[in-house]
């Protein structure tokens, strides 16, 4: 169903921290495939990162964690998880960028506790990268064997299979130029074509190769480092800085949505992004609202993980908060009047006891003989093939279609609202958006509960 | 029939591979049917239905008729309209499952009675609501409400008795039934595992010259010889030109020795009686 939610559904976020158990590293390695081929979706570039943005665990950030590593709350419950553990897990996974092992702390943390947090995660980082050049250099000596013995007599997977390793091996030999390679690769969205398609087929060619290549990365993915100092500008300064001359691909903004005030974000996502350099991109993680997420593309994030979509989903809400400015908006000074009468007019047309400017409750008896889409207008999957009054019985008769067909709804709409952000800086028309758009939902917020 | 045309394409012994086409899609059988009890294969969009080459599936009419009522799915543009499914369906006749999943139900010549599992009244499904029910939802092809006997059942009289009100209901729901000409009603061969109460049933059912015809009764835990014999002896006293339904068998053996034997629509049931 993910190929429904192309072209705008680019990629995947996986939680590592669910790959030390129930599948393990070592269980997933013994598959002989990347993550990628084990959960079917051998086309879709992946992000591995240190926490799933869909649980509310910040409750347990930093307890118990030392200088060996940090608790972690698992499907099976909780652990300590080193950065050799976690790495472990990478190597199985393969991802194409990961954020490694971080010192998370609440958003109320002491500041003793939040200097602790940067140094430590600096110190994991270094750990990480490390154990990366080790396989960097595992891989080249590979590479040679192989270039040695093997020509001439492979077949499709396996040709295949070599460059993807001579790839590898000019990534180490030369650093700088590795990132631009990668990233054309990402936006490819697959390993080089053709072979992808044959799922299991190319890790068994890995395998017949000898059994320390199945085990081996292909190459070493993507490194996103962690940048920490949850609520004090200062930290977050300190650490960006730390991390802004390492060799790596990019910037993950961590220690957000952690509890911390909300308002906060502008100044420290300003700090940070201020140390790092112009060319990396930066993951920005935690983001709870719309909002929040508009906040974060005005300070520079270009990347974002996604609980909110999922949240509504849970609650039986299909999203509808506004996305696109009317393009007649132009006037500045009357941007705001218009959004508030715009957000009145919305509200007074759906005066529906379940639905505002935000979202539609399909548990709401008042769709039940509703012949509408989830939302009037939009293109996704469920809207064009199901009603309201549909996923109101599936809700309601408990069947797991409800969530399939809300997932799908939720997930696109959310898409959309990035690509309408997108379209508004290249317009050069951001500030304008933002002010609408803020207004608008504080508008809106005013007449109806808030999502 | 006007809402069921039935070619048989190939046979072999009593075995046949037919194109069956109903109002909304022509189904080559024999053919598994997936069961969609409550207006939805689990977890499974109409489309990947489609995808996987499904042909036709399932409605149950005690869920469905509780649940969202077959007044509103009516109102939606029946079943295929409310999920969104253009192709075959199938509803049974709601009997089945009150007789399985409530404890306090009660056969009596008006119908099934039975109690409310919203409020605990004492409610009647008799073959007149059945068919409004079914007439409601639309499926393609609809089924009489049967006089059903577990098999662990000892007292021969009740099975004599089930067969002959099996005959009566059938009946009641021929007359009942206000859309003949959209949907296709079958009748459900009962008579226990007893050689003599099949023929009368077969004999009686042939009669009544239906577009297709289920044998009931069966998969309630009796024996795989007594199954395969009531199989081979049902279909073999069946009209040679019309589809074939064998009720509620759940295991691939089963399904392949029916197949063997001539039978032609299958269903998996979930076991949701325990029995
Ligand atoms: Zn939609
Ligand atoms: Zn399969």
């Amino acid at each position: 169903m993910m190929e429904k939610l192309r072209p705008q559904a680019q990629g995947i976020q996986i939680n590592a921290m669910q790959f030390l158990k129930q599948p393990s590293a070592a269980q997933l390695t013994k598959t002989g495939v990347s993550l990628h081929h084990f959960i079917g979706a051998p086309r879709w570039p992946m992000l591995a990162t240190n926490r799933d943005p869909t649980l509310q665990e910040y409750g347990t950030a930093g307890k118990s964690a030392n200088n060996n590593g940090c608790y972690a709350i698992i499907h099976s419950g909780g652990q300590m998880v080193t950065p050799s553990d976690y790495m472990d897990v990478i190597e199985a996974v393969q991802p194409e960028i990961f954020v490694p092992i971080a010192d998370e702390v609440p958003g109320d943390a002491s500041r003793k506790r939040t200097v602790q947090s940067v140094d430590r995660t600096l110190q994991w980082l270094d750990a990480c990268l490390a154990r990366l050049s080790g396989v960097r250099r595992e891989q080249q000596h590979h590479v040679r064997h192989h270039q040695e013995g093997a020509d001439g007599q492979q077949g499709g997977d396996a040709a295949e299979q070599q460059q993807r390793w001579r790839r590898g091996d000019a990534d180490a030999a030369a650093e700088q130029d590795e990132q631009p390679a990668k990233r054309q690769r990402l936006e490819q969205g697959t390993d080089g074509g053709g072979g992808d398609g044959s799922g299991g087929g190319g890790g068994g060619s890995v395998g017949d190769k000898g059994g320390v290549a199945a085990q081996a990365m292909l190459e070493p993915p993507l490194v996103l480092a962690p940048v920490m100092g949850s609520r004090f500008p200062e930290e977050r300064v300190r650490s960006a800085k730390a991390v802004a001359s390492k060799p790596v691909a990019g910037f993950a903004l961590c220690g957000f949505g952690m509890g911390e005030d909300a308002a906060l974000h502008p100044q420290l996502l300003s700090a940070a992004v201020a140390e790092l350099p112009a060319d990396k991109p930066r993951l920005l993680l935690g983001m709870a609202t719309p909002e929040e997420a508009l906040e974060g593309v005005v300070q520079g994030a270009d990347l974002f993980d996604c609980g909110y979509p999922t949240h509504a989903t849970l609650n039986g809400y299909a999203l509808s908060f506004p996305q696109r400015m009317p393009a007649s908006n132009d006037e500045s000074g009357e941007g705001a009047a218009a959004a508030a009468a715009a957000a009145e007019g919305a509200a007074a047309a759906g005066a529906q006891a379940g639905a505002d400017d935000s979202k539609v409750n399909l548990w709401s008896l008042e769709y039940s003989t509703d012949k509408a889409p989830l939302v009037e207008g939009c293109t996704c999957f469920a809207c064009r093939n199901h009603t309201r009054a549909y996923v109101h019985h599936l809700l309601h008769t408990h069947e797991m279609l409800a969530s399939v067909l809300l997932e799908i709804h939720n997930t696109h709409w959310w898409l959309g609202f990035f690509e309408s952000m997108r379209e508004a800086v290249v317009a050069g028309q951001l500030g304008e958006y933002a002010a609408w758009f803020k207004e608008r939902r504080r508008a809106a917020r005013e007449l109806q509960d808030p999502l | 029939s006007p809402a069921l045309k039935f070619q048989v394409v190939a046979q072999q012994g009593r075995a046949r591979t037919a194109l069956m086409t109903l109002p909304h899609y022509v189904v080559e059988t024999p053919v598994f049917m997936p069961v969609g009890t409550k207006g939805t294969v689990k977890g499974l969009t109409t489309e990947q239905l489609q995808d996987l080459d499904c042909h036709i599936i399932l409605g149950n009419t005690y869920h469905l008729g509780n649940q969202p009522g077959h007044e509103l799915v009516n109102s939606m543009g029946g079943l295929h309209g409310f999920i969104n499914w253009p192709r075959g369906m199938l509803t049974d006749s709601g009997g089945f499952q009150m007789v399985s999943l409530l404890h306090l139900a009660d056969i009596t010549e008006s119908g099934v009675e039975f109690q409310s599992p919203v409020d605990g009244s004492r409610m009647l499904l008799t073959p007149e609501e059945s068919m409004a029910i079914q007439n409601g939802l639309g499926a393609d092809i609809i089924m009489q409400l049967d006089d059903v006997v577990p098999a662990t059942n000892v007292d021969p009289q009740r099975f004599e008795e089930a067969t002959y009100r099996t005959t009566r209901w059938l009946d009641r729901c021929i007359k009942a039934h206000s859309r003949p000409n959209e949907q296709s009603l079958f009748p459900i061969v009962q008579g226990g595992f007893d050689v003599r109460l099949r023929d009368i049933s077969l004999q009686q059912l042939v009669e009544r010259d239906c577009p297709g015809y289920a044998i009931g009764g069966l998969a309630g835990g009796e024996g795989k010889d007594v199954f395969w014999r009531v199989v081979a002896q049902s279909t073999a006293g069946l009209p040679p030109g019309k589809p074939r339904y064998v009720m509620g068998i759940g295991y691939p053996l089963d399904i392949v020795i029916c197949r063997w034997a001539g039978a032609r629509n299958r269903t998996v049931r979930r076991t949701q009686t325990g029995a």
